[in-house]
């Protein structure tokens, strides 16, 4: 008996990507860090560390801390800067055929679309991912990414500079009482997808000392601990728009990335469990189709729950 | 870049060393031949044990490595109770190595503290079996249990000893700043390479910058990935323009090149 193998390709916007295996922002720096081990061009694509305008040189020690069973990071957004990307990094990038989405974070409101301006002057990548909800800075970063009316504008010029064939991400934060409201107004502005999740607000204790670990007291938490954190996140964003849902939080194996599909996501990232495993979505890639097959499904949104709707 | 593995890494052999210190031999077939002063991610296998561990190579044979295990926490602690058989996911060899001629022909100085003997123990043989240079080695623990003797002991010209309590004829009593400052007396123009507790290589430090000895240092620093991703282990560089990372720049440094021990501000 022949059989068809699982069509894995996922329509984001203007763009189809091969397959829905992406890797995290922040967490497989600029996809050309593991080319030796796990090459870029298999996956459905690399989520860039985030660029800013200017390079920034990140928060002071410590910057992570390992939990029982997640990570906490309070990196500051340390970047090479958008200018150093295009020049250095994305011709590479382009070299070795991988799915560009580059992720992005403005100073202010305008900021974001002038970065999508400066990038859409040279070609090799897909889309943009807007990071509105990074914990880890002192301005910008939550402070966008909380209100759904600034979101909804941010996500309006984001658009608005996108260059028409490019994919549009924005990338939501769960430290919020409805993860929703924040997919609603994104959708209102023109995004393609939303991405669920970034980290979950944490601070570890120096009891000794009194005091919390990190200097900016909380960090951003991830890990294999906030998986089912963020299957409920992209439950409760699937039911609230109807653009494609990109899920991220907690995957460390195919199953877990699965498990995305039937709350409701098209597409995941694998993150946090790359730094210690940074040919893991690589090798999810390689498992999909055998897994997917096992579980009867000819593609990943034949997983989708049925009771989703209600 | 080139030249690292990834994979599974069998324990061959464990082997005491010291209170709270193993040597774990493990076979793995690595692309490249690993060189003093790098190290490799050694992940301990354990479900609450999310990251690999950064682990100095102490020697690396044909298709054998072997790395120093100091109990520090739970990952270090199931690491050091391995048995031949198991086996932990491995990835290397990772970092720079000592490569300056300056320091590799000599005359040298070594100086390291707990684990820090791991790097410059491996370096210091390999020079003097060559025929390069025979460093002179400083090693200082806390207490005589604290010495990796079965470890020390394979350097033929030996090291001096230092503990901070317990001496026996055999040790010099006090702290490897006070070998330092009689072995730089004793070798003019000597450069100096050094790795162990921070506050111990800020020390060694102090002591070269006032006698204007070269220094390198091999650092040790909380690391999510071992290769360059997750800045989570930089160091300032210099001029402070930018971010220097331990696990890829590094280890090795020559002291010159970093702001060492300098605070970061955002």
């Amino acid at each position: 008996m022949s059989q068809v193998s699982p069509d894995l390709s996922v329509q984001i916007g203007p763009v189809t990507f091969e397959n829905p295996i992406f890797t995290a922002s922040g967490t497989w720096g600029y996809g050309l860090e593991y080319t030796d081990i796990a090459p870029p061009g298999p996956l459905g694509g690399v989520v860039t560390k985030t660029l800013t305008m200017e390079p920034r040189l990140g928060n002071t020690q410590p910057r992570v801390r390992e939990q029982p069973h997640g990570l906490l990071n309070s990196i500051g957004l340390e970047n090479v800067g958008i200018n150093a990307f295009l020049g250095e990094k994305l011709p590479r990038l382009r070299f070795l055929n991988a799915s560009v989405i580059v992720s992005l974070a403005g100073r202010d409101e305008d900021e974001f679309a002038t970065l999508i301006q400066r990038l859409a002057q040279f070609p090799g990548w897909a889309g943009v991912e807007l990071n509105l909800s990074c914990p880890n800075v002192a301005r910008g970063g939550l402070d966008f990414g909380q209100d759904p009316v600034r979101i909804e504008r941010i996500t309006a010029l984001a658009r608005a500079a996108l260059p028409a064939d490019r994919s549009l991400w924005v990338k939501l934060t769960p430290n919020v009482s409805s993860i929703g409201d924040l997919a609603k107004a994104a959708e209102q502005g023109g995004a393609h997808a939303v991405t669920c999740i970034n980290t979950v607000l944490g601070v570890e204790v120096n009891l000794q000392e009194r005091r919390p670990v990190f200097p900016r007291a909380v960090a951003g938490y991830s890990g294999p601990a906030i998986l089912p954190i963020a299957l409920a996140k992209v439950l409760e964003t699937a039911r609230a728009v109807s653009i494609p849902v990109v899920g991220v939080g907690g995957i460390g194996s195919i199953d877990d990335a699965l498990a995305f599909f039937v709350v409701g996501a098209s597409a995941v990232q694998v993150g946090t469990s790359l730094f210690p495993e940074p040919d893991l979505a690589n090798r999810m890639v390689e498992q999909f189709s055998a897994r997917l097959t096992e579980l009867g499904a000819a593609s990943p949104r034949e997983l989708r729950w049925e009771g989703l709707a209600g | 870049m080139p030249g690292r593995g990834l994979g599974m890494a069998r324990v061959l052999a464990n082997t005491g060393v010291a209170r709270d210190t193993v040597v774990l031999t493990m076979a793995i077939d690595l692309p490249t031949q690993a060189r003093p002063g790098q190290f490799a991610m050694v992940h301990p296998m354990r479900t609450d044990c999310l990251l690999a561990r950064p682990f100095s190579i102490l020697d690396h044979r044909d298709g054998e490595l072997d790395i120093l295990i100091k109990v520090a926490g739970k990952g270090s602690a199931s690491m050091a109770v391995a048995r031949p058989g198991d086996e932990m996911r491995l990835f290397g060899p990772l970092g720079q190595s000592f490569d300056a001629p300056r320091l590799l022909d000599g005359p040298s100085i070594f100086v390291a503290g707990g684990v820090g003997v791991v790097p410059l123990h491996w370096l210091a043989r390999d020079l003097h079996s060559r025929g390069r240079s025979t460093p002179h080695c400083i090693f200082g623990g806390r207490t005589p249990a604290d010495l990796p003797t079965a470890v020390l002991t394979q350097y033929e010209p030996g090291w001096e000893l230092w503990v901070e309590d317990g001496a026996t004829e055999s040790l010099e009593t006090g702290r490897v700043t006070h070998g330092l400052q009689r072995a730089l007396e004793a070798t003019p123009g000597a450069a100096v390479a050094t790795c162990g507790p921070t506050p111990m290589m800020k020390a060694v430090a102090a002591i070269c910058e006032e006698a204007d000895a070269p220094l390198w240092v091999c650092l040790e620093e909380q690391m999510g990935c071992g290769a360059g991703v997750c800045r989570a282990c930089v160091i300032p560089s210099a001029s402070g323009d930018r971010m220097c990372t331990v696990c890829k720049e590094g280890p090795v440094f020559a002291v010159s090149d970093i702001q060492f021990g300098a605070a970061v501000a955002s």
